[in-house]
């Protein structure tokens, strides 16, 4: 269970709103180059929620599916991104995507091994591509795994979800899908995804499938 | 079409590193590579979906997997396939046992660089309707004993008796023989053994399994097929879809 725990330099935002009925199946979406473009480490910074791509596509889920975002933020480890305004400002940020109903939960990991600040220099499992959050997720919200969605753009992304027993991934495609650095990792022997070019394409095959 | 038929897998073998084909190769990986218009992977996707009603692709790559993932951009969106991906190279044993783990249902093994006629595959699903989807067969087609290298042995009922792969060079008499065209059906791919020892070829291994329980049955094809594993075939394709 100390997998699971969470510790310091972990973010976990849930929606405060009392949901109808909450599913059993998710859609777990990474943040940087899935939900808004990856302009390097802090590009959640450069975003307007009133500019958020996709806004209705993600919100016509709502009903159905619960949305997770489950990221790596490990900007915080840089020292010109510490500032008490960014931390301020990124945090209104997570709770305006909440607020606006474009996700229900946002789970964070801002840990790095080599990050520069001490307190976060930890290469822990929920950081991708271990699958400490997705495995507290679907406990959490007593999700089926069978029925969730990874959608991700990074390799890390597909390890984690195929490591979490789900069998559906979709992986962006892009210049960095095969990026990754898993030194530390025990690749297992081969894992499974779908492709798109685009979280908009991915969403509306799956909206198709799933017949709403 | 008949409505009736099972949802077909169809694994495409695409995981190896293609160095007969190289300098070719050197940059892009052989399934991908373009034959008149169309890459080789993407032709076979699009030929088994429109002789299949319900078929799901699996492709399995290593070397150069980025460059399968715009792969999917260039065959219709509903064939588009599962990749799976392999951080190191498994070969198509390992890899058949792993995807059987995945699916239920038949599954149909090919290799990734082969050009088939459509009539080839209307074939196969004819048989594959006439077998109602039940036996293991693996695809043969007729050659010179003298330049074939493995040849398929089986009896009057078309069961599979042996099957060899002979040493490079050997020469025989020009008899027409039975030899392995790479593409072989698995109506229950459950039953291969759950080991991690079963490594390489998918011939060395799962084929022989069958043969040893007499359960692999041939089925000859002579309708065109050409194997890209050299430049003088990869011409003849050219040629061939010209």
């Amino acid at each position: 269970m100390n997998m699971l725990k969470l510790v310091p330099g972990d973010l976990w935002i849930k929606s405060l709103k009392v949901k109808r009925k909450v599913p059993n199946k998710a859609i777990f979406f990474d943040l940087d180059g899935t939900l808004w473009p990856d302009e390097g480490p802090g590009s959640i910074m450069n975003f307007e929620v009133k500019d958020f791509p996709n806004l209705n596509l993600i919100k016509s889920f709502s009903s159905e599916w619960l949305r997770v975002a489950f990221s790596n933020q490990t900007f915080f480890g840089y020292s010109k991104s510490t500032s008490i305004f960014c931390k301020i400002k990124y945090r209104l940020i997570l709770k305006q995507l909440i607020q606006n109903d474009i996700l229900d939960v946002i789970a964070i990991c801002h840990h790095h091994p080599s990050s520069s600040m001490s307190y976060l220099r930890l290469n822990c499992n929920y950081r991708k591509p271990y699958n400490g959050m997705l495995l507290k997720a679907m406990r959490d919200f007593n999700l089926d795994s069978g029925k969730c969605v990874v959608i991700g753009d990074r390799i890390t992304d597909i390890i984690a979800g195929n490591d979490s027993g789900i069998q559906r991934c979709f992986l962006i495609s892009n210049h960095r899908s095969f990026e990754m650095n898993v030194s530390e990792y025990e690749l297992k022997d081969a894992y499974v995804f779908k492709t798109g070019e685009s979280l908009q394409s991915i969403l509306l095959n799956l909206k198709v499938e799933s017949g709403s | 079409m008949d409505r009736n038929l099972p949802r077909l897998h169809i694994l495409l073998l695409a995981a190896g590193k293609g160095t007969r084909l190289s300098p070719i190769t050197d940059y892009i990986p052989k399934p991908l590579i373009d034959v008149q218009g169309q890459t080789m992977i993407g032709r076979l996707c699009d030929q088994f979906s429109r002789v299949f009603d319900d078929v799901e692709f699996w492709v399995n790559i290593s070397f150069f997997a980025d460059k399968f993932l715009d792969f999917h951009l260039r065959i219709p969106k509903i064939i588009q396939p599962n990749f799976i991906w392999e951080p190191t190279q498994l070969g198509g044993a390992s890899t058949l046992q792993f995807v059987s783990k995945k699916i239920n249902g038949p599954i149909l093994v090919l290799h990734s660089d082969l050009v088939l006629s459509q009539q080839y595959v209307l074939t196969i699903r004819e048989d594959l309707i006439n077998t109602n989807f039940r036996k293991n067969l693996i695809f043969c087609h007729s050659r010179a004993r003298s330049i074939a290298r493995s040849n398929v042995w089986f009896d009057r009922n078309g069961l599979v008796t042996s099957f060899q792969e002979l040493e490079v060079g050997h020469v025989d008499e020009e008899t027409e023989v039975f030899v392995n065209s790479g593409i072989y059906f698995f109506p229950f791919p459950k039953i291969f053994p759950d080991t991690r020892t079963m490594e390489g070829d998918i011939v060395r291994n799962q084929i022989q399994i069958l043969i040893q329980q007499k359960s692999l049955y041939t089925r000859l094809i002579n309708d065109k097929r050409i194997s890209v594993d050299s430049v003088s075939s990869l011409i003849e394709a050219r040629r061939y879809l010209s």
